[in-house]
């Protein structure tokens, strides 16, 4: 989709004694500078609890504390992302799959783009 | 009764269904994955919508001059930077002239691609141009389309300094010595603008086509005015430019779409954005006027999704009042920066400025003045501390900026940090060759016009000749 190779990939393995979600993660728009040249990701997210599902709310806070290389409030306001950020999941805009809300299942792709773009 | 409370239930209930969550709103079937200004689409629906719109301004906007004689002939020129609307621009172009291969058909001739290369402007020049350069010509050229690439600095070439660098580093400076990154971001605008109308001329092109989305035409409408150009907003951020370039019509195909939309339909589409990375500032805090801008529209717009095309949409009603065009006891007079129509008394409107910027105790104390509790920032020249006072007049200083600035240009180009001494300026701003040749022709102008004053009595009527 966009140029240049993709960065660095940070694998993570299905646990089957925990639910946890594997999604991959993808940013672009000029938000690679604050990943450290980074731009596909496969990550591994655990919830909050032992059973829980994981849902978005977790995927944000753990991008923000394990990949976000500078400048978090670049990419997060409180437990969301910043006013700019499109977020698609699965090639579908979250906010018509409920958000913070979504419960991410293994295999979800989730794109990071950045639309404060000039021309 | 009964027909008008079944009339109010099939309403209801179309409204119900029109606005299913999760399904699309046109053609009520597909799951959507497009969320726009609180509307579902799933993706042919949102991308034939977004063409649609698209090809509406292409094909219902009027061609400049006569239409049995330019159409099918009329050349355009496409503005394209490599960003994400731009390159939606140059796909979508190429789709609608792809689909008019009948003559008759055909609403425009030759389409060719214009960018600017503004290497200069980044930290790592020389990696970044020539990257940039290959990604951007390898996507002209998918689409057969001939590329023109024209470099920023050369608005300042001379013969001493041909690739105008040094001419352009110096003014870069000149305008940025205040610590303002706003006065240079504009001066970089109004370059571009011209080295893109410049390879339009050169290439006989009438129409030129910007990528300037929703979103962008909302925080320029606000930045405009911030910035002292409302007078010429109808041309910087309407549909069409329609008179306000002499020479070429700037055309805005993508201002009912926004940034948001962009990117979902280079994701939906899979196309290749050469210049996918935005310039960060340094600071979480934008520091100039186009980033407050930015943040204060983008976060309204988060909480109320009709903001921008609000904005935008009503920005496009603004016109020009005609009568300031079309006056008949004298020309129309141009800035020789920007290229727009001038606001009579643009100059003393400037100096009546009676506050241009907070004036801090630091400051009065240079200036030998420790009264600053009055409005204007200083005693205003009462006190007996040797003050000057900084009244609202010019009197007694003579500014060296031209008087064929307009009213945005001057602020830029003044530097002004809030102190009158600053607009003055001792030296004199290298301006690009462009405006400085503009400044001459003006300059030689008015000295024929003088003389002509001062003969006017001498001179002889044809019928006096008779």
């Amino acid at each position: 989709m966009h140029f240049g190779a993709c960065g660095r990939t940070l694998g993570g393995r299905v646990s089957e004694d925990r639910k946890q979600g594997v999604a991959k993660a993808r940013v672009c728009g000029g938000m690679e500078l604050l990943f450290d040249g980074l731009t596909l990701t496969k990550a591994t997210v655990q919830g909050p609890q032992a059973g829980g599902q994981v849902e978005m709310r977790h995927v944000i806070a753990h991008v923000k504390d394990h990949l976000l290389t500078e400048r978090p409030d670049l990419f997060v306001s409180g437990e969301t992302v910043r006013p700019g950020i499109l977020v698609l999941i699965n090639d579908s805009d979250w906010e018509i799959e409920g958000q913070l809300d979504y419960e991410v299942q293994n295999g979800d792709v989730i794109v990071f783009i950045s639309t404060l773009h000039g021309g | 009764m009964s027909n008008t409370e079944g009339n109010l239930g099939a309403g209801e209930d179309r409204l119900r269904r029109r606005r299913e969550p999760g399904i699309c709103v046109k053609c009520r079937t597909e799951k959507a994955c497009a969320y726009v200004r609180e509307a579902g689409y799933c993706q042919p629906c949102f991308i034939h919508q977004m063409t649609g719109k698209v090809r509406t301004h292409l094909t219902r906007t009027p061609l400049p001059g006569d239409i049995r004689e330019v159409r099918g002939k009329c050349r355009v020129l496409l503005a394209f930077s490599g960003g994400p609307s731009s390159r939606v621009l140059l796909d979508m172009v190429a789709h609608y002239t792809g689909e008019h291969v009948n003559q008759q058909a055909r609403r425009f001739g030759e389409i060719s691609v214009v960018h600017v290369d503004e290497s200069i402007l980044e930290e790592d020049e020389n990696a970044s141009c020539s990257t940039l350069r290959h990604d951007i010509q390898n996507v002209v050229d998918s689409y057969g389309m001939r590329l023109s690439v024209v470099a920023l600095p050369s608005a300042f070439s001379t013969t001493d300094d041909p690739d105008g660098r040094r001419g352009f580093e110096k003014c870069r400076q000149s305008y940025s010595s205040n610590g303002s990154k706003s006065s240079e971001e504009d001066l970089v605008r109004q370059i571009k603008m011209h080295l893109l109308r410049q390879v339009a001329l050169e290439q006989g092109a009438t129409i030129l086509l910007t990528g300037d989305s929703a979103t962008r035409t909302a925080i320029h409408t606000l930045l405009e005015i911030t910035q002292g150009r409302g007078y010429t907003l109808p041309f910087l951020v309407g549909p069409t430019s329609t008179t306000g370039y002499p020479d070429v019509v700037v055309w805005r195909p993508l201002r009912d779409c926004l940034a948001k939309e962009m990117d979902q339909y280079i994701a939906f589409q899979e196309l290749q954005v050469p210049k996918n990375t935005e310039k960060k500032e340094d600071k979480s805090e934008p520091t100039t006027l186009y980033g407050m801008t930015q943040s204060f529209i983008v976060g309204l717009d988060e909480g109320f999704p009709a903001t921008a095309s609000t904005v935008a949409r009503t920005a496009a009603k603004l016109r020009v009042a005609p009568e300031a065009l079309e006056s008949s006891d004298e020309r129309i007079s141009r800035c020789v920066i920007c290229d727009l129509p001038v606001q009579g008394g643009s100059q003393g409107w400037r100096d009546r400025c009676a506050i241009l910027g907070r004036s801090t105790k630091a400051d009065d104390r240079e200036k030998g003045c420790g009264d600053s509790s009055k409005d204007a920032g200083c005693c205003g020249g009462s006190g007996d501390s040797g003050c000057n006072g900084d009244r609202p007049s010019n009197q007694g200083t003579s500014s060296s900026l031209p008087m064929a600035l307009c009213y945005g240009c001057r602020v830029a180009a003044s530097a002004d940090k809030g102190k009158k001494e600053d607009v003055e300026r001792d030296t004199p701003l290298l301006w690009p060759r462009y405006a400085q040749h503009a400044l001459d022709q003006q300059t030689k102008d008015a000295k024929v016009e003088g003389l002509r004053e001062q003969i006017q009595d001498f001179l002889l009527e044809d019928e006096e000749d008779q």
